[in-house]
């Protein structure tokens, strides 16, 4: 079957890595699966999806979120309230001060006519944050090229992340 | 905070269906590999 997650379904993935594995077997890494509390980076392309995996979550996790929100069929069918962003942030605020908002949909609508670079967008700000660490850009700009539509405009998303993220940390951290 | 060449980074991407969810977790390992990562993990949820 396909097509299930399809309209307002919440989707999650996790991406874990090792730069250098030790001689150690014990300290490598062999799942797929973040450890509660485990998250380094959490990347959130609608803000109330960070507070439904909160539970990997902890003070070590920086959140990035798109603040363009979704509401779900509930919401929607007034059967329950969308939270305020401001309530969102404070709850994410109380695991972590490294909460970072950017409207990343407007950003794509914007730049691109389109909100399908929304995602790239936001690993731009991501990486600035630095927690995506031992990966270079030209890795990113490869991989698009290789395996993307539109890699052009991609790249472009991408390095306009950065440039906007950057201004959002470095404001945080004056 | 340092971090260490031996160190495991976790990263979550949440978000709903059509946003590029997966495309960004498969964008962020490819580019991981290429980057001389020697273990690259993940899996959607």
């Amino acid at each position: 079957m396909h097509g299930l997650a399809q309209r307002e379904g919440a989707i999650s993935s996790h991406t874990r890595y090792q730069k250098r594995v030790v001689d150690d077997e014990r300290k490598n890494l062999h799942s797929s699966i973040i450890c509660y509390g485990d998250a380094d980076l959490f990347i959130c392309f609608e803000p109330s999806e960070a507070l439904r995996r909160g539970i990997f979550a902890s003070k070590k996790t920086t959140f990035v979120l798109n603040s363009r929100t979704i509401p779900g069929i509930m919401i929607t069918a007034n059967l329950e309230e969308y939270p305020p962003i401001e309530k969102i942030k404070e709850i994410l605020n109380g695991y972590s001060d490294h909460v970072y908002f950017m409207n990343a949909t407007e950003l794509s609508l914007e730049h691109f006519n389109s909100n399908h670079y929304m995602n790239l967008i936001m690993l731009g700000l991501a990486i600035p944050t630095g927690r995506i660490p031992f990966i270079e850009i030209q890795n990113y700009e490869e991989v698009i090229k290789e395996w993307l539509r539109n890699a052009d405009e991609n790249i472009k998303a991408l390095h306009l992340g950065i440039d906007e993220g950057k201004k959002i940390i470095n404001t945080r951290k004056s | 905070m340092e971090i260490e060449e031996t160190d495991i980074i976790n990263i979550v991407i949440a978000g709903t269906a059509g946003q590029g969810v997966i495309t960004l977790k498969r964008l962020i390992e490819y580019a991981a590999q290429k980057a001389g990562i020697e273990r690259v993990f993940g899996s959607e949820i």
